[in-house]
């Protein structure tokens, strides 16, 4: 492989995934704010306190990243004479990928025999983390920048990402959830089943009542739309639910006989929307 | 003799009076140990509503008419429903009649029969149908006789006769009454209705006893005139302003009023005021009550005038409220206008701004902020005890601003007063989904889809509302023999969509026994009820985790519905 792949800190990879990928990592930043009023760097918080706060109802909101810092973080690689693919956050949730691109024409432009590709990959948290596997997989096997970049192009549709929540306000207050239906019955323990869209927004499909049964939800999609199961790998994120995760993992590789699934945090990025005890499933669908 | 208007006025003003003066002893008929809605309340505040006052020679056709239309939108439970479609019946058959013979009045008790029985999806024979039925079948053979035909009098006197026949015999035709030794509530109902109405046929027509005073001539005695303080018997009703909707706005008011004499009352309502006070100045009280809203109706009565004439004649026929009888009597006069009032005020139109709404019927704070939260756009206060009425319902169907208004009873006694009002609904597509209780209710409108056309609502909804199991845990109110198991007063009763299926002194226990025999539930909700702790609801939670297992998932809410500890849905 002669180019490096790049994304940011929204596709959640954990430290051994970006290891074992060899990918670069874009920072996002993220602040809380506590209810007291103190403002603290998520990114100085591990992920439990980070939900802790959240369920104490702080808020936290993170920021696009700027056209400066992707120059800044890319410019190094293409001046020691490497191309750059980079995969960034769904723009249906962001403006970072605008950046990207932005900085790639600038940078395209200032390097004119390098190539920096980006892919709008439409997708978060570990779904995008998942993309980029793929990504890096296809790259491996020997295509060039530009066939890597039409795979990412068309494969980031087949990349599902399925998720339920546990308490309704974030999703309420960070305003990235559309139907006014999702947010029904939050006293009565109806949990909003929800998935990534064509265009890369978070959308409400149905209601399930009761925990156990969104998660049972998350599984009934991925038998609905699952492309060759038994060969995938699936990665699951989860906002301080770890148990929640385990025991999806468990009816993941039961169901379809599975041999790997990644388990991960949903990060400050999608955590700060969706709240403690998001729980996300991903995996490669015909449909998402 | 034939039957004018006047004298058709007077004879169901005279039913409607017997009917409250009786409301105890029919309420008294209600043997099954949960409370419910009391059929004496509900028929007498159907008829509440009629005014005694008429116009100068007003045709029977007229009179039957305006009885009907308010019966209707007064009426409150599925007794007070057949009543009111009785006397709808009734002025179909009044229908160009000015004064009403025998053979009309044999016609409007057919008429008023079929009505009721139309209503009515399920007719059971035993209950007020069946008196009904056999009074307008005696009426019909008197009537048509050739030879000897009955005066008007007589043939109301039969009427009577083989409807407290037929009322002695409901026990044999339905078993549950039997059982417990008593006649039909409806129906007694009904046989009381004609008492009255025979009564004032006979020329003495039944008088309320509140406003008699029940204490005749004596009482009066023990007064001296000069002891009456406040002289000035002022009563009035207020229809709020704009500024004033809504229960419990005009606390000012009520001060006011408390402090402008003595044996005040004052209920402060969602869309009128009604006030009664003894006063030395009323022309302050109804300054005061401008205010607030149009006077609707205003009345002041100088006692010390009453008191005088009253001792000296000893009328027993008087205007109401001359002397302070016990409060709570003038508390329950006070209550009855308040609802009778509101079943004349016409409700607002609002106007279509979405598809689909909801209106659902529920008492309880935490349950009605779970509807709301639900997405249901208005409620109707009332359940258990206090039942509303037809008006009642439409008046928040009309508020519904949608094109489509579903309409949730939420109770076995309120479908067909739902029913009635979305037929007198114009406007809006109305469709009740007939749910017995508060639990699929809920589940109805979780299944609601607003993406969804009506069909594949209705549909799912129905769906729901099979699927949903409604437990609920309460005291029995009186000692009873249900199913041939002896109930207590006090004891705890665990009912399954309304029917006793166990019962013990300890509340755990009940529920215990209660939760066995759910099969499987993945989803249960637990709404507590007034007064029962936070603590005591997440036992019931643990209590549920017990005996259903780990795949039982449990919610406790705080509901806050009267009477029933716990209200369990169960999926």
């Amino acid at each position: 492989m002669d180019f490096r792949i790049f994304t940011d800190s929204a596709s959640d990879l954990t430290p051994e995934l970006i290891e074992e990928l060899d990918v670069s990592v874009l920072e996002m930043n993220s602040t809380l704010t506590k209810p007291d009023g103190t403002v603290v760097d998520g990114l100085t918080l591990s992920y439990t306190d980070f939900y802790n706060a959240l369920r104490a109802k702080a808020t936290a909101a993170t920021a696009a990243y700027s056209v400066g810092a992707v120059i800044e973080f890319v410019e190094p690689t293409l001046a020691a004479g490497t191309d750059v693919l980079f995969l960034a956050f769904s723009s249906g949730l962001s403006a970072s990928c605008n950046a990207a691109k932005i900085a790639a024409e600038d940078l395209s432009r200032k390097y004119p025999e390098r190539k920096f590709l980006v892919v709008d990959t439409l997708c978060a948290s570990l779904g995008q983390g998942l993309l980029v596997f793929h990504t890096v997989k296809y790259a491996r096997a020997g295509h060039s920048i530009e066939e890597t970049f039409d795979y990412a192009e068309r494969t980031r549709f087949n990349l599902c990402h399925w998720f339920t929540v546990d308490d309704l306000f974030h999703l309420k207050r960070g305003g990235r959830i559309s139907g006014a239906t999702a947010l029904l019955g939050t006293m009565l323990n109806i949990r909003p089943v929800l998935h990534v869209d064509d265009e890369g927004h978070l959308i409400n499909v149905e209601k399930a009542k009761g925990r156990k049964n969104s998660m049972r939800a998350l599984l009934e999609h991925m038998k609905n739309s699952a492309i060759l199961p038994e060969e995938q790998t699936v990665f699951i994120c989860q906002g301080d639910c770890k148990e929640d995760a385990e025991e999806l993992a468990g009816w993941v590789k039961e169901t379809f006989g599975i041999k790997r699934v990644e388990i991960g945090y949903t990060g400050r990025v999608i955590g700060s929307h969706s709240g403690p005890g998001t729980l996300a499933l991903f995996f490669l669908g015909n449909k998402r | 003799m034939k039957i004018n208007g006047s004298l058709f006025r007077s004879m169901v003003v005279s039913a409607g009076n017997a009917l409250e003066n009786a409301k105890q002893k029919i309420n008294d008929l209600n043997v099954f140990p949960v409370p419910d809605g009391d059929t004496g309340i509900n028929m007498s505040m159907t008829l509440a509503g009629v005014s005694g006052a008429g116009r100068e020679g007003e045709t029977v056709e007229e009179v039957s008419r305006e009885i009907a239309s308010t019966a209707l939108r007064s009426a409150r439970g599925n007794s007070g429903v057949i009543l009111s479609l009785f006397f709808r019946g009734v002025s179909r058959a009044f229908k160009d009649v000015e004064r009403a013979d025998v053979g009309d009045l044999a016609r409007a008790f057919r008429l008023g029969t079929e009505e009721a029985y139309r209503a009515v999806s399920n007719p059971t024979e035993g209950t007020i149908l069946t008196v009904m039925r056999h009074s307008a079948e005696a009426a019909e053979k008197a009537a048509g006789k050739k030879l000897n035909p009955p005066t008007m009098q007589e043939l109301f006197d039969k009427i009577l006769s083989v409807a407290r026949d037929t009322l002695d015999k409901t026990p044999e035709m339905l078993p549950v009454l039997k059982q417990a030794g008593v006649v039909d509530s409806g129906g007694m109902g009904f046989v009381v209705a004609l008492e009255g109405m025979n009564a004032a046929l006979h020329g003495k027509p039944v008088v309320l006893a509140a406003e008699r005073g029940e204490t005749a001539g004596s009482v009066f005695g023990k007064f001296n005139t000069e002891d009456i303080v406040y002289p000035y018997c002022t009563e009035c009703i207020v229809g709020k302003s704009a500024d004033y909707k809504g229960e419990n706005t005009c606390g000012d008011f009520r001060a006011f009023v408390l402090a402008a004499g003595d044996s005040a009352v004052f209920v402060d309502d969602e869309e009128i005021v009604k006030l009664h006070v003894h006063t030395s100045d009323p022309g302050k009280v109804l300054s005061e009550a401008v205010k607030y809203g149009a006077l609707l109706t205003v009345k002041v009565e100088n006692m010390r005038e009453q008191h005088t004439s009253l001792t000296s004649e000893k009328e027993k026929e008087k205007k109401p409220s001359a002397v302070a009888v016990a409060a709570g009597k003038i508390e329950d006069a006070a209550v009855r206008t308040v609802n009778y009032t509101k079943s004349l005020l016409t409700p607002k139109e609002a106007k279509a701004e979405k598809e689909f709404g909801f209106v659902s019927v529920c008492t309880g704070e935490g349950i009605v902020a779970a509807f709301r939260d639900l997405g249901a756009d208005r409620i109707v206060k009332g359940g258990q005890t206090m039942n509303p009425s037809t008006n009642d319902v439409l008046t928040q169907v009309r508020a519904t601003p949608s094109k489509v208004v579903f309409v949730l009873p939420n109770n076995k006694n309120i479908c067909m007063v739902a029913a009635q009002a979305a037929l007198l609904e114009k406007k809006k597509k109305v469709v009740v989904i007939p749910t017995y209780t508060i639990q699929e209710g809920i589940a109805v409108m979780m299944a609601f889809d607003p993406d969804a056309d009506l069909d594949a609502n209705k549909s799912a909804m129905e769906e729901a509302m099979k699927n949903v199991s409604s437990l609920s845990v309460t005291r029995a109110v009186r000692d009873s023999v249900v199913n041939g198991e002896t109930v207590r007063q006090g004891e705890f009763l665990g009912l399954l969509r309304g029917k006793i299926v166990c019962h013990a002194l300890d509340r755990t226990e009940c529920l215990s026994a209660l939760l066995a025999g759910v099969k499987t539930a993945g989803f249960l909700t637990v709404f507590r009820g007034e007064g029962v702790s936070e603590e005591e609801g997440e036992a019931v939670v643990s209590l549920i985790g017990e005996i259903l297992g780990k795949d039982a998932e449990a919610t406790c809410v705080e509901g806050g519905q009267p009477l029933y500890d716990f209200l369990i849905s169960a999926e």
